[in-house]
C-alpha cells in the first residue's frame, strides 16, 4: 500500500497540517487506510434505480432575494463577494 | 404541570384536547425542564424560548378551532445541521458558528405546518463525524442516564434532549448510525428510515447518499407519528422519492407469522448484556408468533471499511464549500484564495474533520481512487444485493444496535476504535434500508438497545414488531 | 522540416433556458451583480441540485444534430476543484456517462469536404465570475449554474481555417436548434483549442498545449496560428513543446503559460450522489428528434441545387428565421431565383436584431416574384412594390392593377415616349454622337423616367439604341 503522502493530499483539500499535527495524523491514517484496504476488488459499474425525463424540474425561473445571501457573506465589497487576489490572472 | 414532561406526543396531544391544559403551559414546562437541565447535560446550542411562545399561542388558536394535527403544540428539538432560516444552524463547528441560514429544510416547514413547537438545536458530533458527540466545537453532551458517559453521536443532543425530558421527540441526522446509537445509549426509540423517505432539503450534507433524517422518542407509536409528518414527495430532492404512511393496523400487535432473522456477526462483537437483551427480544418474539431463526451475512464483515471510506470521500466533496467567501467564519490576512480556503479551512475545522476529509481525499485521488473508491463502491452494492436476498425469505433482521452500553465520557481516544462502534449500524446506512433501535431493558442502569431491519420500503414492519415488543416491555 | 498542425476542440455553449441548471433562478445576460442568485447556486449547507428537463433536452437535441448517439443511461459527476468562482468547490458536470457520443459535422475546407469527429457532448453548470478590483477580487455568481454543453471534437483539424469552420458550423446548427444563441462577445460560445504539432507524414501526435477561452472567431484563428508557429519553432531548434495550458493575449496575439504546474489538475471525479442517473428512452429520443428543424447543412444542398451560387446559399442559410422566412415565400411562388433577390436586396438590410424579423407575410414577396417573373412588373418596379409591402400590407398584383404599375411592352408607346426624350435632351444626344457612352445609360434613364420607371428595361433599351442610330 502507497505511503500516506499528507502534504499533497492536504494541498488537494485546501487544508494546512502542522508538523506536530503530521505524525499522529500519519499513524492514524495508516491504521484506517489499512483497516480499509481488506476489501475486494472492484465489480464493473452497473445500473441503479434511474431517473426518467418526466421527474426532472421544469424549465420555470423564479425571483429570489439575495438581500439575505450578500449578508451572509464574511467579506462584502458592495454587492459582491470577495477573495484576495495573489495569483489569480483573469 | 411537572408531570407534563413525563408523558408521550400521544398522551400530551389527547390531554391537549381534553383541554387539561393550554400548548403554552405545556410548552412553559418544557422550557423550565431546559432551564434546570442544560447545565448540567449541554444537550442544546440554540434555545428559541420567545419564538416558541409565540409557536405555542398560535397552536392554542389552532387547537381551539378543532382538526389540529397530532403535533400541534408539541415542543421538539432538531439536530442542529438541520437548517432553520433566520435561527443559528452552527453543525456544531465554528466554521458555521455564527450561520444563520437564508431559507428552512423541509422537515422543519413541515413540522411548522404542523403546528409542533421548536424549542431548540441539538448539539452534535461537528459535521455529524463522531459518534460520541464529543466532537462538537463548543462542548460535549452528557447523557442524562449517567452524565459521566456520552449520549451517544452525531445525534447526542437531540437524543440527551428527549432523555431528560426537555421535549417528547426530536430530530436527528443518520448516515453510519448517528441516530439509532444515540438512542441505544440513550434509552430512545430512533429510526432510520429508508433512505429517500425524508427530503434532505436543508440537511447539511455529510455523505449524501448515506444521509438520513429520522425520529428520536420515547415511544414507538411517537416515532412513526413524527416520520408520518415529515415524510412526504419533495420536490427539492431528487433522492427522496418514497413516502412513508402508517397502515391503520400497524400497532395492532399481530405479528404472527412474520419472519425474523436473528443476525449474528463475525467474532460475536457485542457485550454479553446486550447479547442476552437481543436474545431475549428474540424470545418475546418467537412467544407472539414470529418466526426467528439465525443468519448470517458474510458481506457484512466489508461494511465497516466500506463504509469509512465511501462517507469520507462524500464528505470530502461535501465539505469543500467551506472556505471563507459566501458565509461562515473566514480566517484574516491571506494574500490569494488558496491561502485564504487552507487558512480558514485549518483553522475553523476541528480534528475529526479534518481527519475525514483527509481520508476521503486520498480515496479518491488519482492513483489510489481503484484501491479505496471504487473497491468500497463495489462492496456497498455487494452489501445491498446480500440484504435483497435475505429480505426475500425473511422479513426482518434482529440484532444489536451497538457493541458496548455507553461509555464514559474522554474514553475512546483513537478513531479506529472508535468506528469500530458503529459494527451494528453502518451495514443499514450502505443498502438504503429502514433500521430501528428500540430500548430493551438496562445493564447496570445504563439502557441496552436491539435493532430491527428490513427491506426497503418496508419502514411500517419494523413499527409493527417494535410495538410489540414494547409491549411486552411495558 | 514541414510541421502538421493537428487541433482538437472543446467548445463550451450556454444553452438558452429561462432557468438554472439546477435551479429556478434567471440566467438573463447582463443582470446587476449577484442579483441572479439563491441558495442553491452560492452553495449553501444543505441546499440540493434540481436537474432542469429543458437542459437535458437541449443537450440531446444538440446531440442529435451532430448525429451523436443519444446514451440511455448517463450521469451527473462530481469534478473537484477549488476556485473562488466555483461555489460549492466541485463543479456537477459528466465524466463517465456523457449525454451524447460519436457524432461530427462536416464542414468545407481548401481540399474540399471534411468530418470532423464529435467525441462527445455533455452537460455541466457554468462557474462564476471574478473581477479584478483594487487588490481585492470580486465574484459575481450570476453565471454560476448556467447550464452549459461541452462539446469534444477529436484532433481532427489541420488549420486554423478548418478550426474556425467547424466553429461556425456548430455555432449556426446550435442557434437553428435555438438551444444556445451562441454570442461569443457575450460568453454563451467559448472555445478551447488543443493544438499539437509533428513532423508532416508523421504519424504520432506530438505533445500538445491547451489555449483556454478563446471567444472570437478571430482569436481562434490568430490564436493557433501562433501557437503552432511556437511549437514548430522549438521543434526545430531541437526543443520539446511543454504539455501546458496557455492564455491567448489579445493584445499582443500571441500566447502565455497559464498553469505553472505541469501535472494535470486531480478532479477527483465520483458520481454526484444527489441526482440519480438519468435515463433516455427510445421513445423519449424519437420525440426529441421531431422537434429538429431541418439543419443548415441539407438546406444548403437544396438551395444549391436550386441553382444558388455559394455566396447566396450561406447568406440565405446562415440565419434560421431568413431561411425559414425564404422557404415559406418558394413554396408559395414560382420564381426562386427572383425572390431570393428582393429578400436578400430589400429586406435583409431593413430588418434589425440578431436575427431575421419581417413584418410581410412570405407570400406576399412570392406574389412580387412572380409579378416579375411573369413579366407583369420590371425589376424595378418589383423592387418598389417588396419596399412598399414592408410599410403596409396590400395585394401585390391589386394594386399593380389599380394603379396601373404595369410593365410597358408597347413598342409604339415606347417610341412615342423616346423620341420625346430625344427631342428634350438634344445636349445629350450631342455627347453621345461625340462618343461619350455613359450618356447612353443617362438617356435611356431619361427614358425609363419618362415612363415612371414601368418601361421593360430590354426593350427599351433596344429600342433606345435603334433610334440612336437613326
Amino acid at each position: 500500500m502507497a505511503p500516506f503522502d499528507i502534504d499533497s493530499i492536504a494541498g488537494l483539500a485546501r487544508l494546512t497540517v502542522s508538523d506536530g499535527e503530521k505524525a499522529a495524523l500519519a499513524e492514524d491514517m495508516a491504521a484506517i487506510l489499512a483497516f480499509a484496504a481488506t476489501l475486494p476488488e472492484a465489480d464493473p459499474y452497473t445500473e441503479e434505480a434511474a431517473l426518467p425525463l418526466s421527474a426532472l424540474r421544469e424549465d420555470e425561473a423564479a425571483d429570489s432575494d439575495p438581500a439575505p445571501l450578500l449578508c451572509a457573506a464574511p467579506k462584502l465589497r458592495e454587492d459582491a463577494f470577495t477573495v484576495p487576489s495573489g495569483g489569480i490572472s483573469l | 404541570m411537572n408531570g407534563l414532561i413525563f408523558q408521550d406526543i400521544h398522551a400530551l396531544a389527547a390531554g391537549l384536547r381534553r383541554k387539561d391544559f393550554s400548548a403554552l403551559e405545556l410548552v412553559r414546562a418544557h422550557i423550565d425542564r431546559i432551564r434546570s437541565c442544560e447545565d448540567t447535560i449541554s444537550a442544546l446550542i440554540t434555545r428559541t424560548e420567545e419564538l416558541a411562545l409565540s409557536r405555542a399561542a398560535a397552536a392554542d388558536a389552532r387547537l381551539a378551532g378543532g382538526d389540529a394535527p397530532l403535533l400541534c403544540g408539541i415542543p421538539f428539538v432538531l439536530k442542529d445541521n438541520i437548517c432553520t432560516e433566520g435561527i443559528p444552524t452552527t453543525c456544531a463547528s465554528r466554521m458555521l458558528a455564527d450561520y444563520i441560514p437564508p431559507y428552512s429544510a423541509t422537515v422543519y416547514a413541515r413540522l411548522q405546518a404542523a403546528g409542533a413547537v421548536l424549542l431548540g438545536k441539538g448539539n452534535m458530533d461537528e459535521f455529524s463525524m463522531g459518534s460520541s458527540t464529543e466532537n462538537s466545537a463548543f462542548y460535549p453532551t452528557r447523557n442524562p442516564l449517567d452524565i459521566s458517559r456520552v449520549p451517544g453521536g452525531s445525534s447526542g443532543g437531540p437524543a440527551a434532549a428527549v432523555a431528560a425530558y426537555e421535549v417528547p421527540f426530536a430530530l436527528g441526522s443518520d448516515t453510519g448510525g448517528s441516530i439509532r446509537q444515540p438512542a441505544a445509549f440513550c434509552g430512545l426509540v430512533g429510526m432510520k428510515p429508508t433512505y429517500g423517505t425524508v427530503s434532505r432539503h436543508g440537511l447539511v450534507a455529510f455523505a449524501s447518499s448515506l444521509d438520513q433524517i429520522g425520529p428520536l422518542t420515547r415511544t414507538v407509536q411517537d416515532n412513526a407519528a413524527v416520520l408520518s409528518c415529515i415524510s412526504a414527495p419533495d420536490g427539492r430532492d431528487a433522492t427522496a422519492n418514497r413516502t412513508f404512511a402508517a397502515a391503520k393496523d400497524l400497532f395492532s400487535g399481530d405479528i404472527r407469522g412474520i419472519s425474523v432473522g436473528l443476525l449474528r456477526f463475525p467474532g460475536d462483537a457485542a457485550d454479553p448484556a446486550i447479547r442476552a437483551a437481543v436474545e431475549s427480544v428474540a424470545a418475546v418474539l418467537a412467544d407472539r408468533g414470529a418466526q426467528v431463526r439465525e443468519v448470517r451475512l458474510p458481506a457484512l464483515s466489508d461494511a465497516l471499511p466500506a463504509y469509512y471510506i465511501l462517507s469520507s470521500a462524500e464528505a470530502s466533496a461535501n465539505l469543500a464549500r467551506y472556505d471563507g467567501v459566501r458565509y461562515g467564519a473566514r480566517a484574516e490576512g491571506a494574500a490569494s484564495p488558496d491561502e485564504l480556503f487552507c487558512s480558514t479551512r485549518s483553522t475553523y475545522f476541528g480534528p475529526e474533520v479534518r481527519r475525514r476529509i483527509l481520508l476521503g481525499t486520498y480515496a479518491l485521488s488519482a492513483g489510489h481512487r481503484d484501491a479505496f473508491y471504487l473497491r468500497a463502491q463495489s462492496a456497498a452494492r455487494r452489501i445491498r444485493a446480500a440484504f435483497a436476498e435475505i429480505f426475500a425469505t425473511c422479513d426482518c433482521l434482529l440484532c444489536p444496535t451497538t457493541p458496548t452500553v455507553a461509555f464514559p465520557a474522554g474514553e475512546k481516544s483513537d478513531p479506529v476504535s472508535m468506528y469500530r462502534g458503529d459494527l451494528f449500524t453502518v451495514p443499514a446506512s450502505l443498502a438504503g434500508i429502514p433500521a430501528l433501535s428500540l430500548p430493551c431493558g438496562t445493564a447496570d442502569g445504563l439502557p441496552v438497545a436491539a435493532q430491527l431491519m428490513a427491506a426497503e420500503g418496508n419502514d411500517g414492519l419494523l413499527y409493527r414488531l417494535a410495538a410489540a415488543i414494547e409491549e411486552v416491555r411495558i | 522540416m514541414n510541421f502538421e498542425t493537428v487541433i482538437g476542440l472543446e467548445i463550451h455553449a450556454e444553452l438558452a433556458t429561462k432557468s438554472k441548471i439546477f435551479c429556478s433562478c434567471r440566467t438573463d445576460f447582463g443582470a446587476p451583480r449577484n442579483s441572479q442568485v439563491c441558495p442553491v447556486c452560492l452553495g449553501h449547507p444543505g441546499t440540493l441540485p434540481r436537474l432542469n428537463r429543458k437542459v437535458v433536452e437541449y443537450a440531446a437535441m444538440a446531440g442529435l444534430a451532430t448525429g451523436c448517439r443519444i446514451a440511455e443511461f448517463s450521469r451527473m459527476d462530481r469534478k473537484n476543484y477549488f476556485y473562488p468562482d466555483l461555489p460549492k468547490a466541485y463543479q456537477i458536470s459528466q465524466d463517465a456517462h456523457p449525454l451524447c457520443l460519436d457524432g461530427g459535422l462536416t464542414i468545407d475546407t481548401e481540399d474540399g469536404e471534411k468530418f470532423v469527429r464529435v467525441e462527445r457532448i455533455h452537460i455541466e453548470e457554468d462557474a462564476g465570475k471574478l473581477i479584478h478590483a483594487q487588490g481585492e477580487t470580486l465574484a459575481d455568481y450570476n453565471r454560476c449554474g448556467v447550464p452549459l454543453i461541452e462539446v469534444v471534437t477529436a484532433p481532427d483539424m489541420r488549420s486554423a481555417a478548418e478550426a474556425r469552420a467547424f466553429v461556425s458550423e456548430l455555432r449556426t446548427t446550435l442557434r437553428y436548434l435555438g438551444v444556445s444563441d451562441c454570442r461569443m462577445q457575450e460568453g454563451s460560445l467559448r472555445c478551447d483549442v488543443n493544438i499539437s504539432v509533428r513532423p508532416a507524414g508523421s504519424a504520432k501526435l506530438g505533445e500538445r498545449t491547451e489555449i483556454k477561452n478563446l471567444n472570437s472567431f478571430q482569436f481562434i484563428e490568430k490564436a493557433i496560428e501562433y501557437e503552432s508557429r511556437r511549437q514548430a519553432d522549438i521543434l526545430t531548434a531541437g526543443g520539446t513543446v511543454r504539455r501546458e495550458t496557455r492564455r491567448f493575449d489579445e493584445q499582443t496575439g500571441t500566447t502565455h503559460t497559464l498553469r505553472e504546474k505541469e501535472t494535470a489538475a486531480d478532479y477527483r471525479f465520483f458520481p454526484e450522489p444527489d441526482i440519480p442517473p438519468l435515463r433516455l428512452t427510445p421513445a423519449d429520443i424519437e420525440a426529441l428528434a421531431a422537434r429538429l428543424p431541418e439543419l443548415p447543412a441539407a438546406r444548403r444542398k437544396r438551395y444549391a441545387a436550386l441553382g444558388f451560387p455559394p455566396a447566396d446559399v450561406h447568406i440565405l442559410t446562415e440565419d434560421r428565421a431568413l431561411s425559414d422566412y425564404f422557404d415559406r415565400a418558394l413554396a408559395a411562388g414560382q420564381h426562386p431565383k427572383i425572390t431570393a433577390n428582393l429578400l436578400l436586396s430589400e429586406y435583409l438590410r431593413l430588418s434589425e436584431g440578431e436575427s431575421f424579423v419581417c413584418p410581410v407575410a412570405p407570400e406576399r414577396l412570392a406574389a412580387v416574384a412572380d409579378l416579375a417573373g411573369e413579366g407583369t412588373v420590371n425589376a424595378s418596379t418589383a423592387k418598389k412594390l417588396a419596399a412598399r409591402l414592408w410599410e403596409g400590407d396590400f395585394d401585390p398584383a391589386e394594386t399593380v392593377r389599380r394603379e396601373g404599375l404595369g410593365q410597358i411592352c408597347d413598342e409604339a408607346a415606347l417610341l412615342e415616349g423616346i423620341r420625346a426624350v430625344f427631342c428634350e435632351n438634344a445636349a445629350l444626344i450631342s455627347q453621345i454622337r461625340a462618343g461619350k457612352a455613359a450618356a447612353v445609360k443617362a438617356l435611356v434613364g431619361k427614358c425609363m423616367g419618362r415612363f415612371g420607371g414601368r418601361a421593360e428595361p430590354r426593350l427599351l433599351n433596344r429600342l433606345v439604341e435603334e433610334e440612336l442610330k437613326k
